[in-house]
């Protein structure tokens, strides 16, 4: 996901470093060819294959072959958590868009302190997933601090409802994804022309119709980017459904991870796993073709 | 004076492109050679492939006479000097001036230790030893590669645009520091450059590279002077043309009055005139519409633009070009 | 963080007041649970009341040897998987440096877009379907390989960024001053990567060390570590233990990622 780059081989001379360290390379690119092929490409390749397969009597798998678990898909029960996953990523995706956009531009407004300001939105990225998930639980419950607070202020006399529902959920992956959004955004606002700007202003347009007309359409390959690289963590959540969703929200992570836990069901899991990866595979493919290989 | 270095059918041939296409030359033993041409002619690509930073797709490459094209870089007794110098950041001076004979096939030569004292003093650098690439300047950074290349006693010493990464003011000064040096080492000097002042104030021979092919080979007087082609004419200094004749600007001549004894007399109209210190610049344009460059001595009359004036030159002042 | 004066360089920037108010409050957003939950974690009282500062679920948390042995496995765990993904990683960088290989860039690819759940559920089948063939159990061994393997993707990525700032001449300076391909590695293209390695090898620990779906799908029974131990008191409900343990849990990340940053960008 880095953006193009040219290599050094690159320029039409792709054997040029047939004498630069040729054997050196092949020998380094062994080990993560192997934990690559062993740790990721076979275990996708045993879950792909096990979603044609029977759910055995004490978990795992058995003969023989079938669909049945691609037909369950469309079951009702089913689908609706399928459906219910997509809406609340696309919602996510869209908050994410509406709040993010607008930071992305303040920092790179920002003249000097940019770095301070991009490190304040990164800084929250790297820092354990779990504890900031729980975090919101101890602000959000019933028991939390703006229940109490609320109460104490004399707003309310029962605690409101804030967790365990899909608002929460949507307010955690927000939480979780906005620095997903405002990264790339922040990369393309930065790259801008900021000379575009001053003609379109010297041409007559008012600061928001440059806005509208000019920064907003110039930053569209952000604004795409952040969005599948929202959407896709969002769409395969697992944490924070589970944590700040409770019982009453099953989205498609949970229900693979009941799978494979509770329920004991392998290759249903499994067809739900591999479904799931086919929507990634496929919104990945844009991105892939627009920005260079790793 | 033997030969040192030989080239034969030499070519590097990219899928989209023929970077050097059959070059031959020989380059004899203490020459400055230069390999002169403008960007892309091949001329780096030449140096990297003596160099064995690039394998050829075809041809040889004789040192000393042994075939070296299929040997490693480390196992090939010539040296780079890199147009940016490629000076290792994270070692000191005098690290990055062991640097070679640390890995030098054979261990280090016993007499290492006077090389790099005789070479510190030669190109002053004893002052220096113990700093970092970064805390010098240009001048400095150069005659270090240079130290770092020279301590190995190269059969040939590859330098590709070494005066390039330095500026203008200080560019004659090195050109004439690299000129002594080479004569006073005696190593043979195989020399890039897109610059033909360069070329022609340094070399013993020159090299004329034109899209991969050699173009011209020979002394810098004889390039100049008897051009083997327009391009070798042009690339090495201003020419006038007129139906396929090149007249160089220092041999054009401008008078008022009709000079005797020239059949190659124009009537022309001065355009501009301007005085540059060593020489007075005159733009003529001739009555067939050909613009003409004539450079006369300084202490020469000046003119109007606007006059009327004969341009012409002697017969074997021109250029001759084969057909 | 607030109101930036620099923003009044660029006066044609519509609502250039609203926009470092909107900024003020999305940092808020960012910054503030973790905030407040690490001023509860030195509150004296088990409930959301504040009642004095007190530093008794520290204590706690440090004499609870279940929470102590999961943070040691999880200090293990890191260890390991970042020694691995380091090395690894740093050997791919160079190698994809030299010559692009789009197997291997899809491949990590892959790695970084696969949702962790079904990571984790595919290694737990995987590792199954192994152990059917030989007699090995799931534990921190099998929680460490899966570590490496989602890690080296951002080792590679923080690496190729610093090697592709890189001369390329240095290396061939080396090469044609008489190194050996190894030589010019070792002695020149390693130590100017270093603090890239440095802050990659930080990353990898901070991903493995706060790692839970991946986890807790390859742990097997007998070995918990600590984001399980968190994650098993967040669902049992209220503890202030848990704010300590993650205060202490975001210091602690949140200092090598200072360094990372600062080892990035020398």
């Amino acid at each position: 996901m880095q953006p193009a780059v040219k290599q050094p081989g690159d320029q039409g001379a792709g054997d040029a470093s047939q004498t630069a360290n040729s054997g050196l390379r092949t020998l380094f690119l062994t080990p993560t060819a192997a934990l690559l092929l062993a740790l990721l490409g076979a275990p996708l390749a045993i879950v792909l294959a096990y979603t044609f397969r029977t759910r055995g009597t004490y978990g795992g798998v058995t003969a023989p072959w079938t669909l049945e678990n691609w037909q369950r898909l469309a079951d009702s029960l089913y689908a609706g958590i399928l459906f219910n996953s997509f809406a609340v990523a696309a919602v996510s995706t869209a908050i994410c868009l509406l709040l993010g956009f607008p930071l992305a531009l303040f920092i790179s407004r920002a003249g000097r302190r940019r770095g301070l300001y991009l490190h304040l939105v990164i800084l929250p990225f790297w820092t354990s997933f779990l504890v900031r998930t729980y975090a919101w639980m101890f602000l959000l419950r019933d028991t939390g601090l703006i229940n109490t607070v609320l109460f104490k202020l004399g707003l309310i006399s029962q605690p409101l409802p804030l967790l365990y529902n899909y608002g929460a959920v949507l307010l955690g992956l927000v939480y979780t994804y906005l620095p997903f959004m405002v990264l790339p955004v922040y990369a393309t606002l930065e790259r801008m022309d900021r000379t575009l700007l001053e003609a379109a202003a010297d041409l007559g347009a008012r600061p928001l119709q440059v806005l509208w007309r000019v920064v907003l359409p110039l930053s569209k390959p952000g604004l795409w980017a952040g969005s599948i690289l929202v959407f896709i963590p969002c769409l395969g959540a697992f944490l924070i459904p589970d944590l700040l969703g409770g019982g009453k929200t099953i989205l498609v992570g949970t229900l693979v991870q009941n799978q494979f836990t509770a329920s004991r069901d392998w290759p249903f899991g499994s067809a739900l796993s591999m479904a799931l990866m086919g929507v990634v595979l496929l919104l990945m493919l844009p991105l892939t073709r627009k920005s260079a290989s790793l | 004076m033997g030969e040192v270095l030989e080239l034969r059918e030499l070519s590097r041939h990219y899928p989209a492109q023929r970077a050097l296409d059959e070059l031959s030359l020989n380059v004899s033993e203490g020459e400055f050679f230069s390999l002169l041409g403008p960007s892309g002619c091949g001329k780096t690509t030449t140096l990297r492939l003596v160099a064995g930073l690039e394998a050829p797709t075809s041809g040889r490459i004789l040192l000393r006479g042994e075939a070296i094209e299929h040997r490693r870089p480390h196992d090939r007794n010539v040296s780079t000097v890199f147009q940016n110098y490629a000076l290792f950041p994270h070692l000191t001076v005098r690290e990055n001036i062991e640097f070679g004979l640390r890995h030098r096939h054979g261990g280090r030569p016993v007499d290492a230790d006077k090389r790099i004292v005789e070479l510190v003093e030669m190109l002053q650098l004893g002052d220096k030893l113990d700093r970092a690439p970064e805390q010098l300047s240009g001048g400095e950074r150069q005659r270090v590669a240079l130290a770092r290349s020279l301590v190995l006693h190269p059969d040939v010493l590859l330098l590709d645009e070494p005066l390039s990464a330095l500026d203008p003011n200080l560019r004659k000064q090195v050109r004439d520091e690299l000129k002594a040096l080479q004569r006073r080492v005696g190593i043979t000097f195989l020399f890039v450059t897109h610059d033909q002042e360069e070329a022609l104030y340094l070399s013993d021979r020159i090299a004329l590279l034109n899209a991969g092919r050699l173009e011209q080979l020979g002394t810098p007087q004889e390039i100049y002077q008897h051009p083997c082609s327009r391009f070798a004419a042009s690339f090495l200094g201003r020419v006038n043309w007129l139906n396929g004749t090149g007249i160089r600007p220092e041999a054009t001549l401008l008078s008022r009055d009709q000079p005797a004894n020239s059949e190659r007399v124009y009537d022309s109209v001065v355009q501009r005139c301007v005085f540059l210190g060593n020489h007075l610049h005159v733009e003529a344009e001739l009555s067939g519409g050909e613009h003409f460059i004539a450079e006369l001595p300084c202490n020469s009359e000046g003119f109007q633009a606007g006059e009327r004036v004969h341009v012409w030159w002697r017969a074997e002042d021109e250029l001759l070009l084969p057909i | 963080m607030s109101a930036s004066p620099d923003l009044e360089q660029h006066p044609r920037i519509p609502g250039g007041r609203w926009l470092s108010t909107y900024a003020v409050l999305a940092y808020l957003f960012l910054h503030l649970p973790l905030l407040i939950l690490m001023v509860f974690s030195v509150n004296a009282s088990r409930f959301t009341v504040w009642e004095g500062f007190s530093l008794r679920w520290y204590a706690e948390a440090l004499h609870d040897q279940e929470l102590m042995e999961s943070t040691l496995n999880s200090l293990i765990v890191a260890i390991a998987a970042t020694g691995f993904a380091t090395v690894v990683g740093t050997l791919c960088a160079y190698a994809l440096w030299k010559r692009a290989s789009r197997w291997i860039a899809a491949g990590l690819a892959l790695s970084l877009v696969t949702p962790e759940i079904v990571m984790g559920i595919s290694l737990l089948a995987f590792f199954q379907w192994v152990f059917r063939h030989f007699d090995f159990r799931l534990g921190l061994h099998t929680i460490v390989l899966a570590h490496v393997m989602f890690s080296v993707v951002y080792v590679v990525t923080v690496v190729l960024a610093r090697l592709r700032t890189m001369d390329p001449s240095l290396e061939e300076a080396a090469l044609d001053l008489g190194a050996t391909d190894w030589q010019a590695f070792r002695r020149v293209t390693l130590p100017l990567l270093a603090p890239a390695i440095g802050a990659a090898a930080l990353l990898a620990f901070i991903i493995s060390f706060d790692d839970y779906v991946i986890t807790s799908m390859v742990a097997g029974v007998d070995s918990q570590t600590l984001p399980m131990a968190l994650y098993a008191m967040a669902r049992r409900g209220v503890n202030p233990v848990v704010n300590a343990i993650s205060t202490l849990v975001v210091g602690l990340v949140g200092t090598l990622i200072l360094v990372s940053e600062r080892l990035r960008a020398r």
